[in-house]
């Protein structure tokens, strides 16, 4: 902890000695050099692909290189606190999640930043549903067969996630209350041993990003049940939402990410970023790489995402206190 | 015959002059990465990803492929030249590696694993073509249970064929078992051991520990005498190539390693892993008395482990193809690829997609060969490098290390980690200590708790498990009697030499 406050004092020190530079150079001439961009997983995965197109589409739109960075660890902290601690002059973002924006928060983890108040997102970068899938073996064949089966033997059923409080983990969970079910939680840290055990049926069900299991859905080696987004995708028009199949009116849970900067950034620079992603977001080409990819990309301004972290963070407070996600 | 025509398939395609010179891009840039400490192929296939979108999906792929076991190939070449493994699966190689090129035998070290990789390469390449939809029936019979019993069945190997002292190599493993206690609990979540420093709450990173005691303390190990700082080997280079007996010592290992390889490359949990532990385990029980020991320069303590990673990473492409399961991070980047391509891995790639499962397989081949005949030239000069005096050396050795470390997450904090580790890593050689059983206790001790925890978490609490299940019974009866076998001749304080303080 000494530690932290010791690189935050020298952080805050660095950001006042840079700061009286800043707003010379304003909002007119931005940016005017190189912009790093820190993804905070490992390369490969979901939000790395929609980063990279992000931060390709915008080095073209401002003439200016932006330099995707991964910085991997504590699922998705590490890189945003490193953002957020940076000197707020708009050259250094993050891609962030819903875990690095509010879960980890309420579920009371130590972070390297507070997401209440360090946390300045400019840019909605898109969303992508997650999907409930059974092995291609199982007896369970809609969602309502779990429902039903879990309110006659409760806790009689696994299901699996990419870990505890993961997004499919919360999303089931969130399920769960709304059914008024109880089910038991198989962590994962892995896909691979993941989809080997609900593929043999040691797992009865898992809920997990579409775009980690698009090639298995297309391939019919698992079954999709339900997908959590509020609409169903165009993709799998037959797979119904989890609302229509579980009969839980309301229920949508998406794993979205948001483009954030250190509060303190000139407010020009945040409204040139979000305007500038919110064109790139109407562009053809952008848009379809990421839907390429499972994200929907939708635009916001600053105010409305403001008002969304808002909603979300109630939803999921409210589903962490009626369910037995904790971190004990 | 469908699987002459399937390769003749194969071969049509990664016999063209475009998939020849993908394939060879793939290697060479996987062999560079190699032999460069620390930069793995992960990182490398992640950068080279967006350039992949603009290729052809076979030519990708070969590309990418060529890089994997590439960089394979390359990692064991620092590992037998300066002790510095880079990938948990060059660790065993540089046990007796190092030592041969300590000896003089850099050369032959080098070209048996070389040709140990080759051939393991081609039988891993033929088992694929021939038993790939046969063999993906024994990854789903692999559950919780089963790699549970299966990496505790790897710490007693670990632990009962150990060279020094066996309450030395029990220490290790059990502190390497303890730093992997660090990290989140999956199942709560839970932090544990970060004090409060947020780089820790994902646990210790292998490599940087790898590279620390082995790589650094080296370096430490080799500044401390006159005559390390001089350069260890000027007047120590005989032969290039190995002789016939060693030839003949490591043909059986070849040949068990590759086994061994072929098997656990197919788990997608951890078993290619295993294979390099195993396969060096078993040689050890095989060949107990040969001389030198093992952890001496023993050859077969290359031969085997370094084919058996080869057949282990071979085979381990199986899952992907024939599931879409990645068994490793470079497996997933490489179905990220395919999708990419709008290719859907899964069973079904082999009937959609002939060409590019049938091209890849073959290519796969016609990369080991490429390898080889990269890697036997390139041998004289390696071997050269050794002659380079130390103090010229030893400071490329530590940027080299320094680099890779930092590549891993990006971050100065692994880095800080590495002199932690280095240090240490000289304290436990000054006290007799091996590193191996730790990092063997490091790598199994966070899966086995994963698999232990999840076992009895579908289970419902209920141990019975590990005994109902035969594979895991079968497993877990196979570690009992390697303790029982181990701890005889040290109850009755009768222990070969070869066991006891060195």
């Amino acid at each position: 902890m000494k530690l932290n406050i010791l690189s935050r004092m020298i952080g805050l020190a660095a950001a006042g000695f840079f700061s009286a530079a800043v707003p010379v150079q304003a909002a007119d001439t931005y940016p005017d050099r190189t912009i790093q961009m820190i993804v905070p997983y490992a390369p490969g995965g979901t939000t790395d692909l929609a980063g990279r197109i992000v931060a390709k589409a915008m080095g073209a739109a401002f003439g200016q290189s932006v330099v995707v960075e991964n910085k991997p660890g504590a699922a998705g902290s590490l890189g945003v606190g490193q953002a957020l601690r940076s000197v707020p002059d708009g050259y250094t973002m993050a891609v962030s999640g819903v875990s690095s924006t509010m879960i980890h928060d309420l579920l009371g983890r130590e972070l390297p930043y507070d997401p209440k108040k360090d946390l300045n997102a400019v840019a909605y970068l898109g969303s992508s549903g997650m999907v409930v899938i059974t092995g291609n073996n199982s007896g369970l064949k809609t969602l309502a067969d779990i429902i039903e089966r879990s309110k006659k033997e409760p806790g009689s059923i696994s299901f699996g996630s990419a870990g505890n409080a993961s997004p499919g983990h919360m999303a089931t969970e969130y399920l769960a209350s709304m059914a008024g079910i109880k089910m038991t939680h198989v962590p994962y840290t892995g896909d691979s041993a993941l989809m080997t055990d609900l593929m043999s049926g040691r797992i009865d069900f898992a809920t997990v990003g579409i775009a980690s299991v698009f090639s298995h859905m297309k391939a019919g080696s698992v079954r999709p049940l339900a997908i959590t987004s509020a609409e169903r995708i165009s993709t799998f028009p037959d797979v119904p939402t989890v609302a229509e199949a579980g009969d839980l009116a309301g229920y949508e849970a998406d794993i979205w990410n948001l483009l954030v900067l250190p509060k303190g950034t000139p407010a020009a620079v945040d409204q040139k970023l979000n305007q500038t992603i919110n064109q790139l977001m109407r562009e053809k080409g952008v848009r379809e790489s990421l839907l390429e990819i499972g994200f929907t990309a939708r635009e916001m301004d600053i105010a409305e995402i403001q008002n969304f972290i808002q909603t979300e963070r109630e939803k999921w407070g409210k589903v962490i206190r009626e369910s037995n996600i904790n971190v004990e | 015959m469908d699987l002459i025509s399937n390769l003749a398939i194969g071969f049509e395609t990664a016999l063209t002059a475009q998939s020849l010179f993908y394939a060879f891009i793939g290697c060479f840039l996987g062999t560079m990465i190699g032999v460069l400490p620390g930069l793995g192929p992960v990182a490398t296939i992640a950068m080279l990803l967006p350039i992949t979108y603009g290729l052809d999906p076979v030519s990708a792929l070969i590309m990418l492929s060529g890089i994997y076991y590439g960089a394979q190939y390359g990692g064991s070449t620092t590992a037998i030249l300066i002790n510095l493994p880079g990938e948990s699966s060059s660790v065993v190689t540089a046990l007796d590696g190092y030592q041969m090129a300590r000896n003089g035998r850099a050369g032959a070290a080098l070209s048996v694993a070389a040709l140990g990789s080759f051939f393991a390469g081609c039988v891993g390449t033929l088992i694929i073509a021939a038993f790939a939809p046969a063999m993906t029936s024994i990854a789903f019979q692999f559950g919780p249970a089963e790699y549970f019993a299966l990496m505790l069945l790897g710490v007693v190997c670990a632990v009962v064929l150990a060279t020094g002292a066996l309450l030395k190599a029990i220490g290790m493993v059990i502190i390497g078992l303890l730093l992997g206690l660090g990290g989140t609990d999956i199942t709560s979540g839970v932090t544990r051991f970060a004090f409060g420093i947020p780089e820790l709450s994902d646990g210790i990173n292998f490599t940087v520990v790898a590279m620390g005691v082995f790589g650094l303390s080296e370096v430490i190990v080799n500044l401390s005498t006159p005559q390390g700082r001089e350069g260890m080997l000027v007047n120590k280079i005989d032969r290039l190539y190995p002789t016939r007996a060693e030839v003949r010592e490591s043909m059986p290992a070849v040949l068990r390693g590759t086994f061994l390889g072929s098997i656990l490359g197919i788990l997608p949990g951890g078993g290619a892993l295993l294979s390099s532990f195993a396969s060096y385990s078993l040689e050890k029980w095989i060949a107990k008395d040969s001389v030198p020991a093992f952890g001496r320069g023993n050859i077969r303590g290359v031969a085997g482990p370094e084919s058996a990673n080869n057949a282990g990473s071979q085979t381990s492409f199986i899952p992907m193809l024939t599931l879409g399961i990645p068994s490793n991070a470079v497996m997933a980047l490489m179905i990220g690829a395919m999708m990419i391509q709008n290719i859907q891995p899964g069973p079904q790639v082999m009937s959609s997609n002939p060409q590019l499962f049938w091209g890849l397989i073959a290519s796969m081949w016609v990369g080991n060969l490429m390898l080889v005949i990269l890697n036997l030239p390139l041998i004289g000069i390696w071997v050269r490098l050794l002659t380079i005096p130390y103090r010229l050396l030893f400071p490329v050795i530590l940027l080299f290390c320094v680099i890779g470390v930092y590549s891993l997450n990006n971050s100065v904090f692994d880095i800080w980690m590495l002199m932690i580790f280095g240090v240490a890593g000289y304290v436990f050689r000054k006290l007799g200590c091996e590193c191996a059983p730790l990092l063997l206790g490091l790598i199994l001790g966070p899966m086995m708790e994963e698999y232990l925890r999840r076992a009895l978490i579908i289970s419902r609490g209920d141990w019975s498990v590990f005994l109902t299940h035969p594979i895991s019974a079968g497993l877990l009866l196979a570690s009992a009697a390697m303790i029982v076998v181990a701890s005889v001749p040290f109850i009755s304080r009768k222990r070969e030499e070869a066991f006891v303080e060195d």
